[in-house]
């Protein structure tokens, strides 16, 4: 039995074809019946060699697409953010001291997230061309997120040599028998371990708990420091701000053209955590404010934090089940939606068309 | 014949259903590939849920934090008892299209559990899955690239199964299965090129270096 231990974060769709950023160093990208490709990237520590180096710890981060290339990060050990353009190619990286968000493009501008619990401390742009920053925001300029060095033992590649008896015979000295010499035969490679120290984020991967960025034409729009902010999204100024309570966090964030919508939680032990594993929230409510100046028009208490989604006027909650909402009118058929209740049974007897994966078609591993 | 007469009478309610009003696709997580986050549809407050799915399956598990929609049909990844689902549903409605079932109920790293599917404009829906491969020329063709990367070694064992995750697809109109990948591709215990980012004297390279493992499976 082969058991292979590799798992992929959020998949981000470029035309046909999928990326994705697995739980360790790997890029991945499979455009189906095309090609695919899988490249381990590797951000060497200063005067370490490069090949025992530790590898990256991505954690699934979700990559974004700009200017031809992937934005890719890991904000947990020798941390980097850079911009990958082909299978062996990178148009730049830039060297982190903090944790980040979740990236999002506009124009030739790359914003993200960073520092601190969730990487809500500020929101900065760069230039996606060259990675240069543009402008930051952050009213607490935040300290480096901490790292600690661990001990972990990194393989190294080595060639070892393959001893085995030659035709040349020699003679033992005490009791004068032949015996044949010993020669190298060849080379075989081997994996060594090697103990390297490794800097690990005391807090790793944060962007499991950041909500997330909203680029329009205009604005950027993002959590930071406890507030929902809208900034120019060239320039950085402040356009508004809406402000939230000191143990509150935003899960997800949306836009329409008219409204932003976020969902707001409550933490019960002040913690920031992924949506998936918050076990208890004081109080959660779905926001939704007038895109230009912040206010609040709407809002609903939901039972847990959750994810957003928006489409064909309809907005979509996911907070462990699905929540469909929508307004007047696009309430429908009552009848029509009173057959959603029995949508899984409905569902299993439909399911004609599946084949057996092992029976699939394994277009792709040529 | 009964199961069949029902599923045949199921199928000719679903082909009376009303199609799908078409507005602003949410195709993949954040909306789209630079993770804008912004729909062009507008929404009519106040809002009033409209439908709901709960999903549970062993041990609480509840994976439901992402959905995407495409022509007016919602596809997300639902447990019902020992089981996963990928669900198509009408989005305004609720009511299901077409749902396949996937071989993992759990898979073990959470990002990829939660992970939403994802959908191309031209309506192919990818999946994360874990997945038991035992058919012998699929494993012949994985073993031989396994090994075609480690040349130097050799391994003895004869492969019976392949288990590992994988991206599985499916036709956004029909559920019907396309091709799958399996990450086993990469070969055994991940051999794979490594690519460094580098500084040097004379600004950023990239490098190649050596797998970071090698060695028969274990």
């Amino acid at each position: 039995m082969l058991n292979v231990p590799e798992y992929l974060g959020h998949p981000l769709i470029v035309n046909n074809a999928l990326f994705a950023l697995s739980a360790s160093d790997l890029l991945f990208h499979w455009d189906p019946d095309v090609k695919w490709t899988m490249t381990r990237i590797h951000h060497p520590l200063p005067e370490i060699d490069r090949d025992i180096s530790p590898t990256a710890r991505f954690g699934g981060y979700p990559p974004a697409y700009a200017e031809n290339g992937l934005v890719v990060a890991d904000e947990t050990t020798n941390r980097f953010l850079a911009l990958i353009t082909g299978k062996t190619q990178q148009q730049w990286h830039r060297d982190l001291t903090h944790s980040l968000g979740i990236p999002a493009v506009g124009g030739h501008l790359l914003y993200t997230g960073f520092g601190g619990p969730g990487g809500v401390s500020g929101i900065v742009a760069l230039d996606a061309q060259n990675g240069e920053p543009q402008w930051k925001y952050a009213p607490k300029d935040p300290e480096p997120d901490p790292q600690v060095y661990q001990q972990i033992l990194s393989p190294k590649s080595v060639e070892v040599p393959v001893i085995g008896q030659s035709d040349r015979m020699l003679t033992d000295r005490r009791t004068g028998r032949k015996i044949p010499a010993l020669e190298i035969k060849g080379y075989s490679t081997q994996m060594v371990p090697v103990p390297v120290m490794q800097p690990y984020s005391t807090s790793p991967f944060q962007h499991w708990s950041n909500s997330g960025l909203v680029v329009t034409q205009e604005n950027v729009y993002g959590e930071v420091n406890h507030t929902v902010v809208a900034l120019n999204r060239i320039g950085g100024t402040l356009v508004w701000k809406y402000p939230i309570g000191p143990k509150d966090v935003i899960t997800s964030i949306v836009a329409t053209p008219e409204h932003l919508v976020f969902c707001i939680s409550t933490a019960s032990n002040g913690l920031r955590e992924p949506v998936w594993s918050v076990e208890r929230t004081k109080a959660n409510r779905l926001v939704a404010v007038d895109l230009k100046e912040g206010k609040e028009v709407w809002s609903q208490a939901v039972p847990r934090p959750g994810n957003l989604a928006l489409a064909n006027g309809l907005l979509f909650f996911t907070d462990g089940a699905l929540h469909v909402l929508g307004g007047t009118a696009e309430t429908g058929d009552q009848n029509e939606i009173a057959q959603a209740a029995k949508a899984p049974t409905l569902g299993a007897e439909t399911d004609s068309s599946g084949r057996p994966v092992e029976s699939a078609v394994l277009s792709s591993p040529r | 014949m009964i199961r069949a007469s029902l599923g045949l009478a199921l199928l000719s309610l679903l082909t009376v259903l009303p199609a799908p009003v078409r507005g602003d696709d949410w195709l993949q997580f954040r909306h789209d590939a630079t993770h804008s986050a912004v729909s062009q549809d507008k929404l009519h407050f106040p809002l009033k849920e409209l439908w709901t799915w709960n999903t549970m399956g062993p041990n609480k598990h509840r994976p439901l934090y992402h959905s995407v929609i495409r022509k007016g049909w919602i596809y997300f990844t639902a447990s019902e008892k020992q089981q996963r689902f990928l669900i198509c549903a009408n989005a305004k409605t609720g009511v299901v299209k077409w749902r396949q079932p996937l071989q993992a109920e759990r898979l073990s790293f959470t990002v990829s559990d939660i992970s939403g599917p994802a959908v191309t404009e031209s309506g192919r829906v990818f999946v994360y899955d874990w997945v038991s491969i035992t058919d012998k020329p699929t494993i012949k063709t994985l073993t031989d690239a396994i090994f075609s990367q480690a040349a130097s070694l050799t391994c003895p064992e004869v492969l019976g199964a392949i288990d590992c995750f994988a991206v599985r697809t499916f036709d956004a109109m029909t559920g019907k299965e396309g091709s799958y990948f399996p990450m086993a591709a990469m070969g055994a215990n991940g051999v794979l090129s490594r690519v460094s980012l580098l500084e040097t004297p004379f600004g950023q390279e990239v490098a190649a270096v050596p797998p970071t493992m090698a060695g028969c499976p274990p």
